[in-house]
């Protein structure tokens, strides 16, 4: 992977099949859209205008390219809405991820690290996370805590982290029992040398695929809680948030709930894709070595 | 092809570099549910040797036998659960504490599998570099100087020593690794199996490269093997480990001429190019026994009593000991 | 353990009087409700009270409702049962013999088109393929009820949103383990012994993949608990699910506790059920576990 970003592109496009590389694309756009929706469409996500409510989608309504995916109940611009939407819900999802990684890896590296009760502890901390559906429990913490932001992205977090503690812990165990990381620990490195400078280099490889992965059943799970009305609250908006309100307005305005939902779709869809991809082509070409071995 | 083989050897005190006393040691065991006991797993017991300054000590025995466990307590990196490991006469410090980890610059270990004892993103420099880079002895400069030169001195190839290890030889490895051991200048290098992972043409090489340093650093050596022939090249003591216990020590030459303990008999007889026959072969799974000598149920020479109680180490000629009430010699 | 937790968070999350009795309640009010629920007393005491109710199954009463937790929580786990049967099923008869059949016709376009039918199965949400099929059931067609469990017409819809979605895990996991299965040695010998196909493949590999299958019911149950919890609340079905995220929006803390416990506890002892029958089933844990 150190050649030129060109060479890799085009060894890329050589090897992935169609499939994978329109999943590329349709993230690269829905990703850029997310981050450019203020410059994108010309209407602020929350202008109302009760002018032009319920208008439908430019190819049903033949009215002009003003809302190209038409209004919803107050007339806001639901192409607007939907970019705004997609943001919040990249965002927590991305932070939700990377939170979850950083926990599971500490944690993952602490069990690996004073073995023993702490080891235990943490074990019996992921087998409780899978003893119950999440969704479950998220909603639980829910109830308790309320649906402040930071809480929604502390669920995703949660929801992720025994995945990365799992595979932290197994990876530095074996590290340090028989391999590179032993042999460090023998010379008189500090710990936090050993995890940082050679552990996590070792194994971001395996973490990045697992983030990957696991993005999906993220997007999804705040989504779905959005959409059930608990997770993120008006007057922010995500994408489950605009599915939620779409569902009132099925019988009238089919639009309103199809747009966000298509966009679900494309991202879950694009990533299980690529994810399936990338695992296949790691079994292939490159096979993990032994200490790298789950 | 060791000079010191035929001189005698003080295995004692003022002499010996690092000591281990009456050493126990055993390991918790999984709990395996919720309300299951944990158990503890022995894996020495009673183990008492020394290494004498400037010797080296051949460990032996099955695997399973303890040796690796015995080497990680000399070298500090666990602490015995009774017993003493002892550095030139002082008490080895808590792992991971200031004093041990400048003891870390003093001994030094050579791995079994060079493949895992590398980190697999750095080059073969950056890591013989590092021991000095972690002690903050030189900066990364003049380290990188000094691992060119230890590497030099294992006739590590010089045109590889910016290649990460995935392109290199199992050889080629060990060299590095033994760089990377050597360059602080270590007193004391336990090598745990380190050509066990070797094609049996590298090993010769490796085992001399080994002893040629141990000569030019005037260090001590502790070299834990199964295979009695490339110990009895390199070592000038030999302690054989059976089921966590000591039940032989001596010089060398002294055993390999003549066993006291049926144990070694068996390890000599079995050794490839030896001309001994040793009929009783019988594993039996279920080796260990409450009380008496654990080696009773494979012994040829079992009388009753081994039954009963386990012998004690005790001297059988001047500078051996046995674990056995009928030692061969 | 997780009652200390589940006690410590309800104290977290602020004064249960002033949660209940709302931002207008005067002062006398709430020092009068905490009298009445014990709230006056040491933390302590609060504690082993709430240990005592939770452990003669007194869950307490919604603060939203007035009803015992408990009653509300059995009747909603009736409802939801009476959709999670049907769906169990339905998903069962539709994963398998997908995923064998895509394991027999291996690599072919059959089974590619399978796997591509289960990856968008999964990732085409729950609560968006449910929106869709009210859009064309109810909504163009005007065929089926969009909401409630009163006849037989309104299970289609829910069972149909679940079942597709976990079938097309299923399928997948189903497709795998008979890959499996025919890769056994038991299999390769009965070939080479020359039997006839469909008998290698209903008497040798298809046993072993659906012991092998068993082993995942646990799974299957929670995949199947947590669709039912998106999808009784798009169909409007007053189960578990739909009295969760009820309770859960107006903080109705007493329920929420009694349904995720509740929830667990059934799900625990099913896959404890499950978990028997496969060692009856497979002779190999059988004599592993004597």
């Amino acid at each position: 992977m150190s050649d030129k970003p060109m060479t890799f592109i085009r060894r890329f496009l050589a090897a992935a099949p169609a499939s994978v590389v329109a999943s590329v694309a349709i993230l690269a756009v829905l990703a850029i859209s997310a981050v450019l929706a203020g410059q994108i469409c010309g209407h602020a996500p929350e202008a109302v205008n009760l002018m032009n409510r319920l208008k439908p989608p430019v190819p049903f309504s033949g009215s002009a390219f003003n809302h190209l995916l038409g209004t919803d109940e107050l007339g806001r611009d639901i192409l607007s809405r939907l970019l705004h939407g997609m943001r919040i819900s990249f965002l927590i999802a991305l932070a939700g991820t990377v939170a979850g990684a950083s926990i599971g890896l500490g944690l993952g590296f602490m069990a690996a690290h004073f073995r023993g009760l702490v080891d235990d502890m943490v074990l019996t901390a992921i087998d409780f996370n899978a003893a119950l559906p999440f969704i479950i429990m998220a909603l639980a913490m829910l109830a308790f805590f309320g649906s402040q932001i930071y809480i929604i992205i502390a669920i995703m977090a949660v929801y992720g982290w025994d995945r990365y503690a799992r595979l932290a812990r197994n990876l530095s165990l074996s590290a340090l029992t028989e391999g590179y990381a032993g042999a460090l620990l023998a010379l008189g490195a500090s710990p936090g040398r050993i995890y940082i400078r050679h552990i996590l280099p070792n194994i971001a490889g395996v973490l990045i695929v697992n983030m990957t992965l696991n993005f999906p059943g993220t997007i999804l799970l705040e989504t779905s809680l959005s959409f059930l009305g608990v997770g993120v609250q008006p007057p922010l908006t995500s994408l489950g948030v605009l599915l939620g309100f779409g569902r009132d307005y099925l019988t009238t305005a089919w639009w309103i709930a199809v747009a966000p939902g298509t966009v679900i779709v494309m991202v879950t869809l694009s990533i299980t894709v690529l994810g399936d991809f990338i695992i296949g082509s790691l079994d292939g070409t490159y096979s993990f070595s032994k200490s790298d071995r789950l | 092809m060791n000079k010191n083989l035929n001189e005698p050897a003080a295995l004692s005190p003022p002499w010996s570099l690092m000591e281990a006393r009456d050493i126990n040691h055993g390991y918790r065991r999984r709990r395996r549910g919720m309300w299951a006991r944990a158990g503890l797993k022995n894996v020495l017991s009673h183990v008492s040797l020394a290494v004498g300054q400037g010797l080296t000590l051949g460990l032996v025995g099955e695997s399973g036998s303890g040796k690796s466990t015995l080497a990680r307590l000399m070298l500090g990196m666990e602490r015995p659960l009774s017993g003493k490991v002892l550095y030139k006469g002082n008490p080895m410090p808590r792992p991971f504490s200031g004093p041990w980890k400048k003891l870390r610059s003093k001994m030094q270990m050579v791995f079994q599998d060079p493949y895992a004892a590398l980190d697999k993103r750095m080059t073969i420099l950056e890591q013989a570099a590092e021991p000095l880079l972690i002690h903050g002895l030189a900066d990364k400069k003049t380290a990188l100087e000094l691992a060119r030169e230890s590497l030099a001195k294992v006739s590590f190839p010089a045109h590889c020593l910016e290649r990460k290890p995935g392109s290199l030889s199992g050889g080629q490895l060990q060299r590095a690794v033994i760089a990377r051991a050597v360059i602080l200048k270590p007193e004391f290098l336990i090598c745990d199996e380190p050509v066990a992972s070797l094609d049996v043409s590298i090993q010769a090489q490796v085992l001399i490269l080994l002893s040629q340093l141990k000569a030019d650093l005037n260090m001590s050596m502790v070299f834990v093997s199964h295979d009695l022939n490339v110990v009895s090249h390199i070592s000038d003591h030999l302690a054989v480990l059976h089921r966590g216990r000591l039940v032989e020590s001596g010089p060398v030459k002294q055993i390999f001429d003549r066993p006291a303990h049926p144990y070694t008999e068996l390890l000599l007889s079995c050794a490839p190019g030896s001309k001994k026959t040793f009929v009783q072969a019988s594993f039996s799974r279920d080796e260990a026994q409450a009380s008496g000598c654990a080696f009773y149920r494979r012994c040829p020479r079992r009388q009753s009593e081994c039954r009963d109680m386990a012998p004690p180490l005790s001297a059988v000629a001047p500078a051996r000991q046995a674990a056995c009430f009928f030692p061969l010699v | 353990m997780l009652t200390g937790c589940v006690f410590i968070a309800l104290r977290l999350t602020g004064d249960p009087a002033a949660l209940i009795l709302g931002p207008e309640a005067d002062a006398e009010a709430l020092a009068g409700f905490r009298v009445s629920r014990g709230l006056d007393k040491p933390l302590y005491q609060q504690y082993f009270r709430y240990i005592k109710d939770l452990a003669v199954l007194d869950f307490g009463v919604s603060y939203v409702t007035g009803i015992p937790a408990r009653e509300a929580f059995v009747e909603a786990l009736g409802k939801t049962m009476k959709l999670m049967l049907p769906t169990a099923m339905v998903t069962l008869l539709l994963g398998i013999p997908l995923g064998v059949w895509a394991a027999l016709k291996r690599g072919r376009a059959m089974d590619r088109g399978l796997m591509f039918f289960s990856v968008l199965g999964f990732a085409v949400p729950n609560f968006f393929f449910g929106l869709l099929l009210i859009l064309f059931f109810t909504v163009f067609l005007g065929w089926l009820p969009s909401y409630g469990d009163a006849d037989g017409w309104h299970y289609i819809m829910p069972v149909l949103t679940i079942a597709t979605s976990e079938a097309a895990i299923f399928s997948r996991m189903a497709r795998g383990a008979m890959l499996d299965s025919l890769n056994m040695p038991c299999v390769k010998a009965a070939r080479t012994r020359g039997l006839p196909n469909w008998r290698i493949i209903w008497l040798h590999a298809l046993p072993n993949a659906l012991i092998s299958l068993l082993t995942m019911a646990g799974f299957f149950l929670g995949a199947l608990t947590a669709g039912a919890v998106i999808t009784e609340n798009i169909f409007s079905w007053p189960g578990t699910g739909r009295l969760l995220v009820i309770s859960v929006a107006n903080r109705d803390i007493p329920t929420v506790q009694m349904v995720v416990l509740g929830i667990g506890a059934s799900l625990i002892t099913a896959n404890l059920a499950m978990d028997l029958l496969s060692l009856l089933a497979n002779p190999r844990l059988r004599d592993a576990a004597r």
